[in-house]
């Protein structure tokens, strides 16, 4: 069974315009694809 | 023109990868502060045909973005080398440059004993040269 698991999802300072310019964000899901929904 | 810098040491020991390479492509990262390259990060080139293309290594892309993110750098430019054309972006280059961040750096070993290098960034499809400036310390 998969579970969804929280990860640090870090940010590429090319992408950072969107986290506020945080460098690193919690993300949820048990799938890459899960992860990048789970932020958008 | 916009000045590219790189430190002699580092533009040296990139033309050395390209050589040793010969008559593979190389690939690697400039890396450094926002803006500054520091040190040279030499990448596998794992491509099937790597006389005609590249494509780094993607563990080893990983370990570098890891070790980049721990010390507030980033990658300033991607090079690689031609060994049988100039030193300017191919079709292929632009249409695989999506950092917009970066500078694309090619060396071209066409004249193995006249290593050419040269900068560029690639926005949307469109090139841009930018003028190499080497200089013997990092600033």
């Amino acid at each position: 069974m998969r579970r969804a698991m929280a990860v640090e999802v870090r940010m590429p300072t090319i992408l950072r315009k969107y986290t506020s310019g945080a460098k690193a964000v919690e993300g949820s899901g048990s799938t890459v694809r899960e992860v990048i929904e789970y932020l958008e | 023109m916009l000045e590219f810098r790189i430190p002699e040491p580092v533009a040296r020991a990139m033309i050395e990868h390209a050589q040793a390479e010969y008559p593979k492509e190389c690939c690697g990262f400039l890396v450094g502060p926002p803006g500054e390259v520091r040190e040279q990060v030499k990448l596998t080139n794992v491509d099937p045909d790597p006389v005609m293309r590249y494509e780094a290594d993607p563990k080893e892309m990983k370990r570098a973005y890891d070790d980049l993110f721990d010390r507030d750098w980033e990658v300033v430019a991607i090079y690689h080398s031609h060994t049988h054309t100039p030193a300017y972006p191919s079709p292929t280059d632009v249409k695989l440059a999506r950092d917009p961040n970066a500078a694309y750096v090619l060396v071209s070993l066409q004249d193995r004993s006249l290593p050419d290098l040269r900068a560029f960034r690639i926005l949307e499809g469109r090139i841009e040269e930018l003028g190499v400036v080497s200089e013997e310390k990092a600033r």
